[in-house]
C-alpha cells in the first residue's frame, strides 16, 4: 500500500518538473491512497496544463481525515487556475465538495497560496455551512505567527451540541446537557497566536431569540436577544481584556430575580485580568447597568472557583422601582413583603474572604405597608452595618412613623455597627402620640442563625389618655399613661416589655405587667398581659360611656389576657366594689336597666314597674366577673343568688333596694360584646 | 427518728403520687372534623371530606414528674372524666380563626389553577409549596411564590391559634399532622401531594 502511495506521488512530482510541451494532462487514478494520517479511496487527479497556468482537479470517494474532523465523503477538489511564482503556490479560485456525517454536505468556495520553503500559508474559505448557518474564514500562517478571522452567521445553538465535544471536556459536556438551550448565534472573530499559543482574540457575537432552562428552571430565559464583545491579549501570562455585554429583548429569571429586558434594557462593560489557566479572575472594573432601575460599578477576585473579594457600589437607585425587583423577592412571605417604596438609596459593599462591611444611603425614602401595620416617612441618612471588628457609624432619622395605630412622630438615631451587632451610641427619644419613649442602651444582634435579636431600656412619659383612646378608636377617656420599663426584649420573634405601664384613669390606677407581643407584624399578632385595677372612680366611668349613673369605686382584675390580632379571646377577668371604703353606693334606674340588658333581660323592664319612679337606689355591692375561653365567657358576680348570681346585691341606704340577678352562666362572648355595644351607642334613658 | 421515718415515708409517698402517669389525648377524631370543615370552607364543596372510618384518638403519653403548669394541666384532666376528655370538641368559630379562614379562601381562587396545573402541591407537613416551577411563566414566578408564601403563613397562624383557642397551645403539631393529612385527603383529583418524600397525584 505504501509503496503505491509513494509511487503516486513520485507520479505527480515528476509531471510538474516535466517541461510542458510533451505533456498536457497529467491524470493519476489509485484505488487507494494513503499519505501520513490521511487516506483516500477511489482517488483521482488530474492536472491539466492551461495557457494560464494549471488547473487541478482532485477527486476521491472517501477521504479519512485524522480526529476530530472524520470522514469526507464524495470529496472533489477543483483549481482552474493554478500558479507556481517563486516557490510559492496559487490558487485564487477555487472549488470544494464533499459530504460530511455531521457537517452534511458542503460546497465551499477558497482560495490561498503556500509557501513551503518559508513556511508561509494562506487560505480564504468561504460558504461552509455549520449548524443552518454559514461560515467564512480565513487564515494566515507563517512561522512567526498565525492569525485566524472567522465570520459565522446565524448558526444555530441547538445544532451546535455535536460540536462541543471540541471545546469542553466530558464534565462540562454533562453540565450543560442538561440546559435546554436554543437561539441563532453570530460571530466575528478575529484570534491570533504563535505556534500552539495563543496570543490575541477579539470576538463581536450576537445571540437572536436565545433561550434556556436549567432542569430546576430556576435559570431561565425567553427569547432574548444578546451582544457582546470580548478583546483580550496575553501578556506576561496573564489574558488583559475588556468585555461588553447588552441585552434589549426577551425576558429572564434568576431565581428569585425576573428581568423584563424589552422594559429595561440590561448592560454590562468592564476590564479585567485571567490567569492563562483560567484559574484565577479579576474584574478591575465593571460597570452594571439597568436601564431607569439600577446602576454601578463593581470588582471582584475569584480564585480555585471562589470568590475571594468584591467590592460593589450602587449610585443612588429609585426604590419605587428598584423594590420590586431586586428587594421583595427576597423578603416574601414576612413583613416587608407588601409594601409601597418611593425615595433613593445607593448601596455600597466589601466583602473580603467573608468579612463585609455595607453601607446604605438613604434620601427621603417612605415605607408604608399595605396591610397599614406600619410606614416610615422621609427616612434620611447612612446605614452601616459590618461583622468585623472595625466599627461603622449609622446616622438616620425620619420625620413620621406608624406602628398599626400608633403615631410615632419625627426622631433619629445616631448609632455604630460592628461584629453583625448594632448599638445606638445616643439615647432616642422617640414621640409617641404626646408623649414620648426614652429608649436608652439599644442593642441589635444578628444571631447565626439570621434572627435578630434587640433590646432596650426605656421610659414613658405620660401619653394623654385622650390622643390613645382617639388613635386606638375607643371611647373618649381622661387620663395618662405612662411607665417605666426596666427592659424591652425581642428574640424569637416576641416583644417584651418587662416592669410595668400605668394607666391614671377614672381617678383611679390600672396597672400593665406581664405584657408580651409576639409576631408584632405577622399575620396573627398575639399579645399577652396581666392588667391590675384599682380604686376606679364608678361615676367617671359610668359617665364617661354614658351607661347610667353609678356612684361608687371599681377595682378588680384582667388576668391571663391574650389578644389575638387585637381582639380579646381569653381573660379571666373580675370587676367588683372593693370589700372596704364602701362610700356612697347609688345605682341609676337607667344603669339598672343596661345592666340587665348586657345579662340577657329585657330591656326598660324596670322603668316600666312601678320602681320606675325612682330615679336611683343604693346597693351594697356590684361586681360582675367573666372567664373568656374559646369564644366562651364564663360569668359570675358578687355572689350566689338562688340558681343564679348577684350582679348587683341591693343594701346599704334607704329602701327600696333594687337586686341584679344574672341566670345564664355561659355567655357567648361574640353576644355579649355585641349587648355591651348596644348599650354604648342607645340613644340614651326611656323617660314615660 | 420516729420523724425522719416520719418524713421519708411522706416524702416518699408524695413521690409516688406525683409519679402517676396520665394520658391526655389529643382529640384526634374531633380535630379531624374540625379541619374537614375548614378545608371545605377554604376550597369550596366541590372538594368533599371523603368518609372513612373513625379514626381512634392517639394517646400521647405525659411522663412522670411534670411542670408546674402540666401539672395543673394533669389536675384538670383528673377533674374531667375521662370520657369526657377523649369526646372533647375542637372549636373553631373565633374571629381571628374566621379572618384567616376567609383570607385563605379568597387566595385559593388564585391557588386553584397552579393545584391543577401541577404548578403548586400539598405538603406532608401541612403547607403547600412550588412543586413545577416550569409549569409557571416567568413573570408569574414571583407572584406565585408570593402566594404560596402567604398561603403557609396563614396555615401556620391557623394552626397554632386553634390549638391556643382551645386552651392548648402543645396541641399545634397534632392540629397541623391532622391538617396535613385531611387537606390531602380532600384535595380534587389530579392535584398533587407530597408522601414520603416523593410526590403522587391524586
Amino acid at each position: 500500500m505504501a509503496r503505491i502511495a509513494r509511487g503516486a506521488l513520485f507520479c505527480i512530482l515528476l509531471s510538474w518538473l516535466i517541461p510542458a510541451q510533451a505533456i498536457d494532462r497529467i491524470q493519476i487514478q489509485s484505488a487507494n491512497w494513503l499519505f501520513q494520517e490521511f487516506a483516500a479511496r477511489q482517488f483521482e487527479l488530474a492536472v491539466i496544463l492551461t495557457e494560464s497556468g494549471l488547473q487541478l482537479d482532485a477527486r476521491a470517494q472517501q477521504l479519512d481525515l485524522p480526529a476530530p474532523w472524520g470522514k469526507l465523503e464524495q470529496v472533489h477538489l477543483h483549481c482552474d487556475e493554478l500558479r507556481l511564482a517563486t516557490d510559492t503556490w496559487q490558487c485564487d479560485k477555487g472549488q470544494l465538495q464533499f459530504a460530511h456525517p455531521r457537517l452534511g454536505p458542503q460546497q465551499l468556495g477558497f482560495s490561498g497560496q503556500a509557501n513551503p520553503r518559508q513556511q508561509d500559508y494562506q487560505l480564504t474559505l468561504s460558504g461552509l455551512s455549520l449548524a443552518q448557518g454559514q461560515i467564512e474564514l480565513q487564515a494566515d500562517y507563517t512561522a512567526e505567527n498565525w492569525t485566524l478571522n472567522l465570520q459565522a452567521n446565524n448558526a444555530a445553538l441547538a445544532d451546535l451540541n455535536e460540536w462541543l465535544p471540541l471545546l469542553l471536556d466530558e464534565s462540562q459536556r454533562a453540565l450543560l446537557a442538561e440546559w435546554d438551550c436554543q437561539g441563532n448565534v453570530s460571530l466575528t472573530a478575529s484570534v491570533s497566536g504563535k505556534g500552539s499559543q495563543l496570543g490575541k482574540m477579539l470576538l463581536d457575537w450576537q445571540i437572536e431569540a436565545f433561550s434556556f432552562s436549567n432542569p430546576a428552571a430556576t435559570q431561565i430565559a425567553e427569547n432574548l436577544s444578546v451582544k457582546g464583545r470580548l478583546d483580550a491579549h496575553l501578556q506576561q501570562d496573564q489574558w488583559q481584556w475588556q468585555a461588553s455585554l447588552k441585552s434589549d429583548s426577551g425576558q429572564a429569571y434568576s431565581e428569585p430575580i425576573f428581568l423584563d429586558l424589552a422594559q429595561q434594557p440590561v448592560s454590562l462593560t468592564g476590564t479585567g485580568k485571567m490567569s492563562s489557566d483560567f484559574a484565577a479572575l479579576n474584574v478591575a472594573d465593571l460597570h452594571f447597568e439597568q436601564q431607569s432601575v439600577l446602576s454601578g460599578n463593581l470588582s471582584l477576585n475569584w480564585q480555585q472557583g471562589g470568590l475571594t473579594a468584591l467590592k460593589l457600589n450602587s449610585e443612588p437607585a429609585d426604590l419605587n422601582k428598584l423594590y420590586p425587583i431586586w428587594l421583595q423577592p427576597f423578603v416574601l412571605g414576612t413583613a416587608a413583603a407588601k409594601m409601597q417604596v418611593q425615595g433613593q438609596a445607593a448601596v455600597d459593599i466589601d466583602w473580603q474572604h467573608g468579612d463585609y462591611q455595607l453601607q446604605l444611603v438613604v434620601d427621603e425614602v417612605s415605607l408604608e405597608d399595605d396591610t397599614e401595620k406600619f410606614s416610615l416617612q422621609n427616612l434620611s441618612g447612612k446605614l452601616a452595618w459590618t461583622n468585623t471588628d472595625n466599627a461603622m457609624s449609622s446616622k438616620l432619622n425620619w420625620s413620621r412613623a406608624t406602628f398599626y395605630a400608633l403615631d410615632l412622630g419625627a426622631a433619629g438615631i445616631a448609632a455604630e455597627s460592628r461584629n453583625n451587632g448594632l448599638t445606638l451610641t445616643e439615647s432616642l427619644d422617640l414621640p409617641v402620640l404626646d408623649g414620648s419613649l426614652m429608649v436608652n442602651a439599644f442593642e441589635l444582634q444578628r444571631k447565626a442563625d439570621g434572627h435578630v435579636d434587640w433590646q432596650f431600656d426605656g421610659l414613658l412619659t405620660p401619653v394623654s389618655m385622650e390622643s390613645l383612646s382617639a388613635a386606638l378608636e375607643w371611647p373618649p377617656l381622661h387620663g395618662k399613661l405612662s411607665g417605666i420599663i426596666p427592659r424591652v426584649s425581642y428574640s424569637n420573634q416576641q416583644l417584651q416589655i418587662d416592669g410595668a405601664l400605668q394607666m391614671k384613669v377614672f381617678d383611679g390606677t390600672t396597672v400593665i405587667r406581664d405584657l408580651r407581643l409576639t409576631s408584632p407584624l405577622g399575620r396573627l399578632p398575639q399579645l399577652y398581659a396581666n392588667i391590675d385595677i384599682s380604686n376606679l372612680d364608678l361615676g367617671l366611668l359610668t359617665r364617661t360611656f354614658d351607661f347610667g349613673l353609678i356612684s361608687g369605686r371599681l377595682e378588680g382584675y384582667v388576668h391571663e389576657l391574650r389578644l389575638s390580632n387585637w381582639r380579646p379571646v381569653q381573660f379571666n377577668a373580675s370587676l367588683k366594689t372593693p370589700e372596704d371604703n364602701p362610700g356612697k353606693r347609688r345605682i341609676s334606674q337607667r344603669a339598672v336597666d343596661n345592666l340587665t340588658e348586657i345579662g340577657g333581660g329585657a330591656s326598660g323592664m324596670l322603668s316600666r314597674s312601678f320602681l320606675g319612679f325612682f330615679e336611683d337606689f343604693s346597693y351594697q355591692k356590684l361586681g360582675l366577673a367573666c372567664r373568656l375561653q374559646n369564644e366562651v365567657c364564663l360569668m359570675s358576680g358578687v355572689g350566689e343568688a338562688e340558681q343564679g348570681y348577684y350582679i348587683v346585691k341591693g343594701g346599704g341606704g334607704l329602701p327600696p333596694w333594687i337586686n341584679v340577678i344574672g341566670y345564664t352562666r355561659r355567655v357567648d362572648w361574640a353576644d355579649l360584646v355585641a349587648r355591651l355595644l348596644a348599650v354604648r351607642d342607645s340613644s340614651g334613658p326611656v323617660i314615660e | 427518728m420516729k420523724l425522719f421515718k416520719w418524713l421519708t415515708g411522706t416524702v416518699s409517698g408524695l413521690m409516688l403520687v406525683s409519679c402517676v402517669t396520665i394520658n391526655i389525648y389529643f382529640p384526634a377524631a374531633a380535630a379531624e372534623k374540625a379541619a374537614d370543615r375548614i378545608i371545605e370552607d377554604v376550597w369550596g364543596p366541590e372538594t368533599q371530606p371523603q368518609s372513612e372510618p373513625e379514626a381512634t384518638p392517639e394517646p400521647q403519653e405525659s411522663s412522670a414528674l411534670p411542670s408546674a403548669s402540666g401539672l395543673a394541666l394533669q389536675v384538670l384532666d383528673w377533674l374531667v372524666p375521662q370520657a369526657a376528655a377523649a369526646q372533647a370538641n375542637i372549636n373553631i368559630n373565633s374571629p381571628a380563626i374566621n379572618a384567616l379562614k376567609s383570607a385563605m379562601k379568597s387566595r385559593h381562587n388564585q391557588l386553584e389553577t397552579f393545584y391543577n396545573s401541577g404548578a403548586v402541591g400539598l405538603t406532608d407537613n401541612g403547607l403547600i409549596t412550588v412543586r413545577d416551577a416550569k409549569a409557571i411563566g416567568l413573570k408569574h414566578r414571583n407572584k406565585v411564590k408570593g402566594l404560596v408564601a402567604d398561603e403557609n403563613k396563614d396555615r401556620k397562624a391557623l394552626y397554632a391559634e386553634i390549638a391556643r383557642a382551645n386552651g392548648h397551645p402543645e396541641w399545634e403539631n397534632d392540629i397541623r399532622d391532622t391538617f396535613a393529612k385531611r387537606w390531602i385527603k380532600n384535595a380534587a383529583k389530579g392535584w398533587w401531594y407530597q408522601q414520603g418524600g416523593s410526590w403522587k397525584q391524586k
